[in-house]
């Protein structure tokens, strides 16, 4: 077995395990699900090094003249004939970077949800079942298994939301299943589309890419399927779900969804780009005008939020928004930025996510206006949120500069108008998250204590300190050496734009 | 002779059986129906297993009137383990409401095999009269089944509503039938199918048969009586309807469909595409707004209908495949829900799913069924009504109806959310202290039943190798 199988079935196996342990033994259970995602861990560690050493390398280029995507860790054999699917696994660069991210966001939360007893034994049973899916989901290279993956991600959702979340749990895990579900339904449609009209007879990604799907037919199903996997990942005007959805949901759930799933749209748009390069040509600047409104609403919103989780919330739809907006400019370096964006951004929301649910713990309350001078009490949660905070602020140093610059300097390339004044908007959103990120650090940290209660708060205890130290240290860490990160990327998206660039010549 | 009486053994040994398990009922003075359940069980596993791999062979007989191709295989194997699961949830376990009155399960029984005689008859006849007897022999046990408890109002309310439905969509039926005879001399359907012309007539008469097949199938508009008699039936009764009649409609409608307006693929098609898109859009829009678990589940078997009609529309070799996938796939998944509400119905006499607060946390079993029972009528992977549904949209996709399609995911996304809200109710609202729901003993048989229908649910959808049969069948033909 492959090792992208084993990255799957290590939580699936975790899940078995778990059913079999009395639901009192809730330690038992925890430490199986920790072990079960340090495993994943370790293994997608060793996976990013293997993918960059066999790719040809930090300093390497692989394949620059080909449409073919630079897949390692092929595993493939017929699943159901009839229709011609698939199991075929295989990571490319930027896989393989989303499994990282993933791995190291669940293994995260765990850690966060340490202090979780309420139906312990269920809720992590359907965390790590979320996290199956999601991990299959990027080592799936045919098109039906990919989705098919992000359903199985979809399915514990609803319960994981409505059982263990909090607020309006019920109406935002409904309305979170039911608007993703029906992203995904136009996302069936396509693929449908997609292997009647190319006449590949499979849906094999590659094999899709080497038909050509007529042009009169990319012209509809692009926009269709951007706005499939754009609903999934925060394209306004699809993004609703997503501030509900987050803000009720359990820390390590939005940690995940934020951090990881949502990156999902951003993925198969990329992909879309890549089968359907006509089409991406065609509707490319209306969908940067979608995106631009994406970055700038959500930072707007953010700003007149005091619940922490909805501006975090909120924030992550700009952010997001950023990541589709790279990529819908079609431009090298601006879709280079939006690639590891969706790392970035993965880490600093989770990073966030984690400290809000923390800070929720102790203070039992998610608005900034009850909150004030707890940097006093909590130093180690303070700080870290301070580096979140400037890592979604894009200064340099950190993951998310790199990206943010990558994004603005490729878009700015466009000398159209029209895409100036779009990046030039897209680009004052930086100024904007500076407002409403550093106007929650200010009062939530600073000044006095409008709590007498909160006086007697503690710190992060040491399990706590684990998840929050990893994440800083990584974002850091991709901010001083973005180099492999950018690589990786890179492997997967010369293919995209030798399409793209075959595209324009038609 | 011998010959003919062989290929029509698996009709023989039912009818045989339901004699067997009535008279057994009589002779028995305290009878708790469990010498004929297990009667029942067994030679419906026999048949079952004999249907699958094709142990009575493929014959014309009587003169070509009975043929049992290996799609009527396939449709005999899901009457078949249909009436299996029904008589395995008749099973009277510590009920302290009656689902069914004990001491005449085994009439429950014998009329239940007997309708089962007619829908294999069904499948199998290759000509008009026998059809139509055959599919009468369907209908009259299973009116008597839905008034089974006859001193309970709303069961006899139920078997008047669906004698008075059975009666007139057989009379549009047999009209629509008359009529192509009339057209081609003929009561041969391969005859009809080959001499039948394109003309007026051919569409009245089209029209007129898939109004007929249309009640059988509770196609919208002709759906009305389906959440009526569910309701008023008795659990295993409603069970039995919503699977095995609902498969016998399809086998008719497919064979009609498919031999007898062969040449008439057209018009055929664009009846078919607007019934889908009606029953589906209809049984999931009104099944929003029930509350009652039969009624609710009446509505969710309508657009499971309407789904298979999707499939229906392509009446090529992709087409038949995808139906005979779901139709197995549906029934699993239809059992285990009526199943679960079979048992809570027994045990506690709740029917209503605002009752079910509390479930999961003292039935964590029945409710994880149940669960996977709603995913799987919803259509999530990894169960088997993903890929099923994923099977039917693919045969639609496969003719270019890709609108047809979109409506059907559209549909799909919507049933989404009455299939979330029974699990809303059985695990997301908190009981208050001291209504917390009681723990249900499940009976031997139901365990059985439900367990083999949760193991298959999930099988069928990670490794669907396992009903190639199916597909194996569906490429062979009628």
């Amino acid at each position: 077995m492959g090792i992208l199988s084993s990255i799957v079935l290590v939580p699936a196996l975790a899940v078995l395990v778990i059913f079999f342990i009395p639901r009192e033994r809730l330690k038992a259970i925890k430490l199986v699900a920790l072990a079960a995602t340090g495993v994943t861990v370790l293994m997608s560690v060793w996976l990013t090094v293997d993918y960059l050493k066999k790719a040809g390398g930090v300093a390497g280029r692989s394949n620059p003249e080909g449409v073919d995507l630079p897949l390692f860790y092929v595993e493939k054999f017929p699943w159901f004939e009839k229709l011609g699917i698939q199991y075929f696994m295989g990571a490319d660069g930027l896989s393989v970077l989303m499994i990282l991210l993933t791995a190291v966001v669940i293994f995260c939360g765990v850690l966060a949800s340490w202090y979780h007893d309420y139906r312990g034994k269920e809720f992590f049973i359907f965390l790590l079942l979320l996290v199956t899916g999601v991990f299959g989901v990027f080592g799936a290279n045919d098109l039906f298994l990919f989705f098919l993956f992000y359903e199985v991600a979809v399915l514990p959702m609803y319960l994981l939301i409505g059982l263990w979340g909090t607020g309006p749990r019920e109406y935002s895990a409904m309305k979170l299943t039911l608007m993703l579900m029906g992203g995904s339904a136009l996302i069936l449609v396509g693929i449908l589309v997609l292997y009647f009209e190319s006449g590949a007879g499979t849906f094999s990604i590659l094999d899709l890419a080497h038909h050509k799907i007529p042009v009169a037919t990319q012209a509809w199903l692009f926009p269709l399927m951007f706005f499939g996997f754009g609903t999934l990942g925060g394209l306004w005007p699809f993004h609703t779900w997503s501030p509900d959805g987050h803000a009720s949901a359990p820390t390590a759930v939005s940690m995940l969804h934020a951090g990881v799933l949502m990156k999902l749209g951003g993925y198969g748009c990329l992909k879309m780009m890549y089968l359907m390069p006509e089409g991406a040509r065609m509707w490319g600047t209306f969908f940067m005008v979608l995106t631009t409104v994406n970055i700038f609403y959500g930072a707007l919103i953010a700003i007149q939020k005091t619940d922490l989780k909805y501006i975090t919330a909120y924030s992550s739809v700009s952010h997001c928004g950023l990541v589709l907006f790279g990529l819908s400019t079609l431009n090298f370096t601006a879709m280079q930025g939006a690639a590891v964006q969706m790392y970035a951004h993965g880490l600093m929301t989770a990073l966030f996510f984690a400290l809000v649910g923390m800070i929720y713990g102790r203070t039992h309350t998610r608005y900034i206006t009850e909150m004030g001078g707890l940097l006093k009490v909590m130093p180690f949660l303070g700080v870290c949120y301070m580096i979140g905070g400037m890592s979604g602020l894009g200064l340099p140093g950190l993951a998310g500069f790199i990206a943010e610059i990558q994004v603005f300097v490729g878009a700015f390339a466009n000398a159209s108008v029209g895409h100036r004044i779009m990046t030039i908007l897209a680009a004052s959103s930086v100024v904007t998250s500076a407002v409403y990120l550093l106007r929650a650090l200010t009062r939530m940290l600073y000044g006095p204590m409008q709590d007498p209660h909160h006086e007697h708060l503690g710190d992060a205890t040491w399990i706590e300190r684990v998840p929050l130290a990893l994440l800083v240290f990584a974002l850091a860490f991709s901010g001083i050496f973005p180099g492999w990160m950018v690589r990786l990327v890179e492997y997967s998206l010369v293919p995209v734009m030798n399409q793209l660039q075959a595209a324009s010549a038609f | 002779m011998l010959e003919q009486l062989f290929a029509i053994s698996n009709e023989l040994i039912l009818t045989t059986l339901a004699v067997v398990v009535m008279s057994v009922n009589l002779s028995g003075r305290r009878n708790s129906g469990r010498v004929e359940i297990l009667l029942t069980v067994f030679t419906l596993a026999a048949l079952s297993l004999a249907a699958v791999t094709g142990f009575f062979p493929e014959r014309a007989v009587f003169g070509g009137v009975y043929q049992a191709g290996p799609v009527a295989q396939v449709f005999k194997c899901v009457f078949l383990l249909a009436g299996l699961m029904t008589a395995l949830l008749s099973w009277r376990g510590n009920q302290p409401v009656e689902t069914l009155p004990s001491h005449r399960i085994g009439e429950h029984l014998g009329l239940m095999v007997l309708s089962l005689v007619g829908m294999c008859f069904l499948v199998s006849a290759q000509e008009l009269v026998l059809l139509y007897v055959s599919l009468e022999l369907v209908t009259i046990p299973l009116i008597l089944l839905v008034a089974f408890n006859r001193r309970e109002l709303r069961s006899a309310e139920a078997g008047m509503k669906y004698v008075m439905f059975s009666a007139l969509s057989s009379g549009l039926l047999l009209y629509g039938l008359s009529l192509l005879y009339g057209m081609t001399g003929s009561t041969y359907l391969g005859t009809v199918g080959s001499r039948l012309q394109m003309s007026f007539l051919t569409v009245v008469a089209l029209v007129l048969v898939m109004g007929g097949v249309g009640f059988k199938i509770s196609a919208a508009p002709f759906h009305l009586w389906t959440p009526d008699t569910y309701e008023g039936a008795p659990l295993p009764v409603a069970t039995f309807l919503s699977v095995a009649s609902k498969a016998a409609g399809f086998g008719l409608f497919f064979k009609l469909i498919s031999v007898g307006f062969a040449l008439a693929s057209e018009h055929a098609q664009l009846l078919v595409v607007i019934l889908a898109s009606l029953t589906m859009s209809i049984g999931n829009l009104v099944a929003l707004m029930q509350t009652n678990m039969k009624r609710f589940l009446a509505y969710s078997s309508i657009a499971q209908a309407g789904y298979l009609l999707v499939g229906l529309a392509n009446r090529e070799e992709l087409g038949t495949a995808s139906v005979l996938f779901y139709l197995l796939v549906y029934l699993f998944s239809n059992i285990a829900a009526f199943g679960v509400v079979t048992l809570i119905a027994g045990a506690t006499g709740k029917e209503d799913m605002r009752d079910y607060v509390g479930f999961s946390i003292s039935n964590p079993g029945l409710a994880a069924v149940m669960m996977l029972a709603m995913f799987s009528l919803a259509g999530i992977p990894p169960l088997a009504g993903f890929l099923g549904k994923f099977y039917l949209f693919a045969a639609a996709a496969e003719k270019g109806l890709y609108w047809l399609v979109l409506v059907g995911v559209a549909n799909a996304t919507v049933s989404l959310y009455y299939y979330l809200t029974v699990l809303r109710w059985m695990y997301l609202v908190k009981a208050e202290p001291g209504q917390e729901f009681p723990r249900i003993r499940t009976p031997l048989a139901g365990t059985l039943a439900l367990g083999f229908c949760s193991v298959s649910m999930i099988a069928i959808g990670l490794v669907p190798q396992v009903i190639r049969w199916t597909e194996t069948a569906a490429k062979a033909g009628l």
